[in-house]
């Protein structure tokens, strides 16, 4: 496994970490489930720890190789770009239009309830989530794309 | 449209030239082990910069290290 696979592991496993513990945060432990909001938490709080602390360990290692990054990781790291700029490129065009809906609608949000969505408070959660969402996508694709290339 | 046919040699040309390891070919065309490793299965694609560089390690053309199958 190359440091560049190995990096976007812990970046995956970082930003998983924090995409679930923000989104428990924000919107709480789901009704419908019996809640193990604390034991999720604790989890994912060890899997961001740990995954932090195998990066920093990874940069501080010397590497046998002289080579650290090369064509084929700026590759992979394009392919996944594109596909993380295309979904928050989709998430920004439906705020555009939530808003531009709003504004065509008026200020009623009892009569249309999704032009709350952007509202203050609730527009940043949504735009925080879709930033860790796409580092998530970003990431399992370049973890996709070094196991096709293996 | 199909995926192109590019083979290569550069696994028996490694044990040709004192068996020469990935890592070694790697550290001398400035790639990683696992990019040389991506190549020799037929994964891989290199840029003609690197297929260059590969050909002139063995003192061989490009074409003589890659060439393209017909099917």
């Amino acid at each position: 496994m190359s440091k560049q696979e190995l990096l976007s592991w812990t970046s995956l496993g970082t930003t998983i970490s924090i995409l679930v513990i923000y989104l428990i945060f924000v919107f709480g432990w789901p009704e419908a489930i019996p809640d193990y909001s604390s034991l999720v938490v604790k989890i994912f709080v060890n899997l961001f720890w740990i995954a932090l602390a195998v990066e920093i360990l990874i940069g501080i290692i010397e590497s046998k190789a002289k080579v650290d990054k090369d064509e084929r990781d700026v590759m992979i790291q394009a392919f996944s770009y594109k596909y993380a700029y295309n979904f928050v490129m989709v998430i920004l065009v439906l705020i555009l239009g939530n808003v531009l809906f709003g504004i065509v609608v008026g200020d009623s949000p009892q009569a249309f309830p999704m032009t709350r969505l952007t509202e203050g408070a609730l527009l940043f959660h949504i735009l925080l989530i879709t930033l860790l969402t796409a580092s998530f996508i970003r990431r399992s694709s370049m973890i996709y794309y070094y196991r096709k290339m293996v | 449209m199909k995926q192109p046919v590019i083979e290569n040699r550069i696994r028996k040309l490694r044990f040709l030239n004192n068996e020469m390891t990935q890592q070694d070919l790697a550290d001398r065309t400035g790639v990683t082990r696992q990019t040389i490793h991506a190549i020799e299965s037929g994964k891989y694609f290199p840029s003609l910069e690197l297929a260059f560089r590969i050909s002139r390690e063995f003192d061989l053309t490009v074409e003589e290290v890659f060439f393209w199958r017909e099917k």
